[in-house]
């Protein structure tokens, strides 16, 4: 496992012990996308943000990558805070593994204000996504009335 | 960043599974029972309560009334008591329900969420229980359990997924199911069962919908399937001596996509030239008594044999509905039957004995269309469904409760040229719950509902991304009323429809004018080629 892998790895655990503890388990090790669909959305999201931080860390991307993840726990009771909290506990993971096997991880420029602007953007995903229930909480209500709305438009009042 | 900060603990506290306490947030429950409802239902304790308050001003012999409420079940229902004695906690259930795979509380593995009354009957039911308590996973009955059987009884969509893999054959909902009537008698139900029940005991669906409604929403329906086709197209209502009656869900003329499944029954009677009546009596398949108590699923039931009977019909076509036709096939028949006044169900047009209706005398709409096709009785151009990339969503209730799996598929590649299923352990038996079922599909449970729904979504998403699929096709009025919600948060692009919805769309009717659009007046994009 080169630093990048055991960097991810350790990143899909830790994010996975913010879930309760019988269920973290199954999070990180179960690999079928099906029979553990939030596991798999969390390394997905995590794997493609690791990549984009060591890289050009380009917006539309990160964008990509965030919205899965953040779009789990906008609505798995989590606070807004809590909500972006897996992108601070990157920090860590990269001081505990990055100088002893890969110093050269740092010098790509995965430092602090990387991770800071990525919380930021996930902060405003979590925002999005949070504004969305909203809407499709009305559509919702609009289409159980359907019937009744099209035959009062087509009747003069 | 801190030390300090870096030194704060992410995990989350194991806890101890036998503390009952719940925290009841808004977004992720259902709102009490007003008790206009249970008054008119003629039920327990009616009062003004919410789940997040610290008084449910439960009676005051709650517990006295839990326990023999508890006892009687076991004594009457064999099931209920097997199910409290012989669960081995293999685990092989945990990962298999959708609550529990897309929030990952270990409340809602099937195994510990019957634990939460297991408990309870051990200490009151059981010598060892009695005797040794907590040792042997015993615990009081407390109000914090009453809170946290709530919560996590109306947290169960009763699919039955887990059903599936017990090598015991324990059947989680039924264990749902005698939570839920437990609490009833004490008077802690929710709304959006309760409403639904007290409406259709009045007016005989869920909505509330008076007859002369009813008639205007049929009425509506039948002018714009005559637009459609330019055909002359009616629906009889409440017609005596009708061969059959069908019955359907209420959304099916209330609300969208339903409404354009009813659009493509109206065509396919039409077309057949069938005899049959609808009733503004009988006006609701579904049954929420269902995800109340045996009682009030009875009652609600009855109706439908009674208009039959009145109707002198000679058996019942039902309509696309998931928990509908889990009581039809399993419980009607014990409940109000037996159905001598009907006829065994023969299909008038090819004439084909449904065999296995014989004792319900009930037919599926979908064993009833797909027996047409396999006769060659319909002619159908699948190019008008061109604009559509379907995949198949097995509503829990048909396809695991009657085994309803192969007949809706069947229609649907007749119906359509692009077809695609979901992985293999996301249908049929295994299908993924809508996560809104069983009386949770409320707008106040939306983010609990998210997240149940969020491995069937994930599935789509999947052959979304594979292969285009942009239209997810079910036989279920709830599916029909809350997977849109559920694709627009998770899987943008993918649209839900009726089985029948694609049938009307590619059927070719005698004499019909050259369709332009389809059912849901979007232009067709293809020019007709008829293939008998």
């Amino acid at each position: 496992m080169d630093a990048n892998e055991a960097i991810l790895e350790q990143w899909v655990v830790r994010t996975a012990e913010s879930y309760p503890h019988h269920a973290a388990a199954l999070l990180s090790k179960e690999r079928d996308p099906f029979r553990n669909p939030v596991g798999d959305t969390l390394r997905q999201s995590l794997a493609l943000l690791l990549r984009e931080l060591f890289a050009e860390m380009d917006a539309t991307a990160i964008d990509s990558a965030l919205d899965p993840i953040i779009r789990l726990q906008a609505i798995q009771g989590f606070s807004s805070d809590d909500a972006v909290r897996f992108v601070s506990l990157l920090k860590p993971i990269l001081r505990e593994l990055a100088p002893e096997r890969n110093s050269a991880v740092l010098d790509r420029r995965i430092d602090d204000d990387r991770i800071n602007r990525l919380a930021v953007m996930a902060a405003d995903k979590c925002t999005q996504c949070r504004e969305q229930l909203a809407r499709i909480r009305a559509n919702e209500v609009q289409r159980a009335n359907h019937v009744q709305q099209r035959i009062r438009a087509r009747r003069p009042a | 960043m801190p030390d300090k900060l870096l030194a704060i603990e992410q995990k989350r506290p194991e806890g101890d599974w036998r503390d009952a306490k719940v925290e009841f947030r808004k977004g992720t429950i259902c709102y009490s029972a007003a008790p206009k409802n249970i008054t008119y239902l003629s039920l327990p304790n009616p009062r003004e309560w919410q789940p997040f308050d610290a008084d449910w001003k439960l009676p005051p012999n709650w517990k006295e009334i839990i326990l023999k409420g508890m006892k009687e079940r076991l004594r009457k229902y064999r099931s209920f008591r097997l199910f409290m004695e012989i669960c081995v906690r293999c685990g092989a259930c945990a990962d298999k329900c959708h609550f529990y795979v897309g929030s990952g509380d270990p409340k809602n593995m099937p195994v510990l969420r019957a634990e939460l009354m297991r408990s309870v009957y051990r200490r009151y039911f059981t010598l060892t229980g009695r005797l040794f308590r907590a040792l042997v996973g015993a615990r009081e009955l407390t109000e914090d359990v009453i809170k946290e059987w709530f919560y996590y009884f109306y947290q169960c969509t009763e699919c039955r997924r887990c059903s599936v893999f017990c090598p015991y054959g324990i059947d989680t909902a039924e264990i749902t199911m005698m939570g839920r009537e437990l609490l009833d008698l004490i008077g802690c139900n929710i709304n959006w069962v309760m409403e639904p029940a007290a409406n259709c005991f009045r007016t005989g669906n869920h909505l509330g919908v008076q007859p002369h409604a009813f008639q205007d929403s049929i009425q509506f329906a039948a002018d714009e399937a005559k637009e459609i086709t330019g055909l002359p197209i009616e629906v009889p209502i409440n017609r005596k001596g009708a061969e059959i009656l069908f019955v359907m869900p209420s959304a099916d003329y209330f609300g969208t996509p339903h409404y354009y499944t009813l659009l493509g029954y109206l065509m396919l009677f039409h077309e057949i030239g069938l005899d049959y009546t609808v009733s503004a009596f009988a006006s609701e398949g579904g049954n929420f008594g269902l995800f109340s108590s045996h009682e009030l699923m009875k009652r609600l039931n009855a109706k439908i044999y009674e208009e039959a009977k009145r109707l002198r019909v000679k058996w019942i076509l039902g309509g696309e509905c998931g928990h509908m036709w889990r009581v039809f096939h399993q419980y009607m028949d014990t409940m109000n039957g037996p159905a001598d006044f009907l006829e065994p169900p023969v299909s008038p047009i090819t004439g084909t004995h449904f065999e296995n209706a014989r004792s319900t005398r009930a037919v599926h709409i979908c064993e009833f269309t797909a027996d047409l096709i396999h006769h060659g009785k319909l002619r159908l151009d699948p190019r008008r469904n061109d604009r559509w990339n379907v995949t198949y969503h097995d509503s829990c209730n048909p396809s695991r409760a009657m085994g309803l799996l192969e007949e809706p598929r069947y229609i649907l590649k007749n119906a359509c040229r692009n077809f695609h299923e979901m992985p293999e352990n996301t249908i049929r038996e295994q299908t993924f719950c809508c996560g809104s079922g069983a009386g949770l599909g409320t707008d106040e449970n939306l983010e609990m509902r998210l997240r149940g729904g969020f491995p069937r979504a994930n599935a789509v998403k999947h052959v979304r991304e594979k292969h285009g699929v942009n239209l997810l096709a079910c036989i279920c009025a709830i599916d029909k009323a809350t997977l849109p919600t559920l694709m627009e948060y998770w899987v943008p692009g993918v649209e839900v429809a009726g089985v029948h919805e694609l049938l009307g769309n590619a059927l070719v009717m005698t004499g019909e004018k050259e369709r332009t659009t389809d059912l849901r007046g979007e232009p067709l994009v293809r020019e007709e080629a008829t293939r008998e």
